[in-house]
């Protein structure tokens, strides 16, 4: 019979015996499991944008090269002005660590920066995966029960209607 | 002299940016009439699904504006910023967002002429002085909104507050109405006993 852990993220996963629970508590640890889905869904899906915004950062640190130095662009100085400039500095750059600090980086440092974030991102995302597996796995044992028990009861009706007449 | 209104009147003649202004209820068996209270609460429910839903999307567009203002000033400052350096020659060092987390160093020569970005993949060149002309319109234009969103949501708020007190009348006027069914019910059933055991003394 199905008795799969409900695991809250605790080194012992807890072992919760599904088939014998009634039906009010089915659907409460229905709720709660959901809950729970959406939340690491969300984080993964975080996770996966930040990626994403490191991988951009990479690209865009690749456009400056040492033969890029005294190109033209247009210099963004607000989200919505810029101004035409010249790249005056492809050796450096300014990476914003967090916190209100931003450390100068030679360019290929910045790029190692960036990979290591990515790496690190991706690390998570995998982290994740596994619990997130898992969860789904129970919800649908207890959909499955909660299915089942319902069934039961309309039967028990059924049957008490065709007693009584 | 306030008019007494009537089921189904739910709301006066509209309001400013037509929103509808609900009607207070003043008396509510007066106000339901030959109407079946029900029904009455049902539509009362409805209209104030409307006026939060209503709420909700104002609310959003206010939202979006606040955001908007901080940016158009913003812009102002470095036009106007960009407008004293005009007599210099040197060019002006900068730093500017290459991407997300980084930022790159730049060499900004003094310049007559600024891009604006206006959304929608426009990008357009402007003389400084018609930049900053447009953008302080575009200030102005975004305030007199706000200014508008906030006093609509106002008197949105007005009326639901108003339609949510309706709804709650008419239902605590539907308990009442079962209450005194109930009880009327009770004393007939006892009157009818009563007659019966009487008439099986006699």
């Amino acid at each position: 019979m199905a008795t799969e852990g409900g695991g809250e993220g605790g080194a012992s996963p807890q072992v919760i015996p599904i088939a014998s629970l009634p039906l009010e508590n089915l659907v409460q640890l229905k709720e709660q499991v959901e809950q729970e889905i959406i939340k690491l869904t969300t984080s993964v899906n975080g996770s996966r944008l930040a990626s994403n915004r490191f991988k951009e950062s990479v690209a865009a640190l690749d456009t400056l090269t040492p033969e890029s130095r005294g190109t033209q662009a247009l210099i963004p100085l607000t989200q919505s002005v810029y101004v035409p400039g010249v790249l005056s500095n492809t050796e450096a750059v300014l990476v914003d660590v967090g916190t209100g600090y931003h450390v100068r980086k030679s360019v290929p440092d910045a790029v190692k920066y960036c990979q290591r974030k990515v790496d690190m991102l991706k690390d998570m995302m995998a982290q994740t995966a596994g619990p997130l597996a898992e969860k789904k796995r129970f919800l649908q044992a207890v959909n499955l029960h909660i299915q089942m028990q319902t069934e039961q009861r309309r039967a028990q009706q059924r049957e008490q209607q065709q007693q009584g007449e | 002299m306030t008019t007494r209104h009537r089921y189904p009147r739910l709301t006066d003649a509209e309001g400013p940016k037509q929103i509808p202004k609900a009607v207070f209820i003043e008396d509510v068996e007066d106000y339901i009439g030959p109407a079946n209270p029900l029904e009455v609460h049902r539509n009362l429910n409805e209209l104030l699904q409307k006026y939060r839903f209503m709420e909700e999307e104002f609310g959003k567009k206010q939202r979006a504006l606040q955001e908007k203002l901080p940016e158009i000033k913003e812009a102002i400052t470095v036009i106007k910023f960009l407008k004293d350096r005009r007599g210099h020659d040197e060019p002006l060092e900068t730093h500017y967002q290459l991407a997300d987390c980084i930022y790159a160093e730049a060499s900004v020569p003094p310049t007559e002429t600024v891009c604006l970005w206006l959304g929608a993949n426009v990008m357009l060149e402007y003389p400084l002085d018609d930049a900053l002309a447009l953008l302080e319109q575009n200030l102005n234009t975004a305030a007199a909104s706000l200014k508008d969103l906030g006093d609509d949501l106002d008197f949105l708020r007005d009326q639901r507050t108003t339609t949510e007190v309706n709804v709650a009348r008419v239902h605590n006027h539907m308990v009442h109405i079962k209450a005194k069914v109930l009880a009327q019910a009770q004393t007939q059933a006892q009157s009818t006993r009563a007659e019966a055991t009487d008439g099986a003394n006699n």
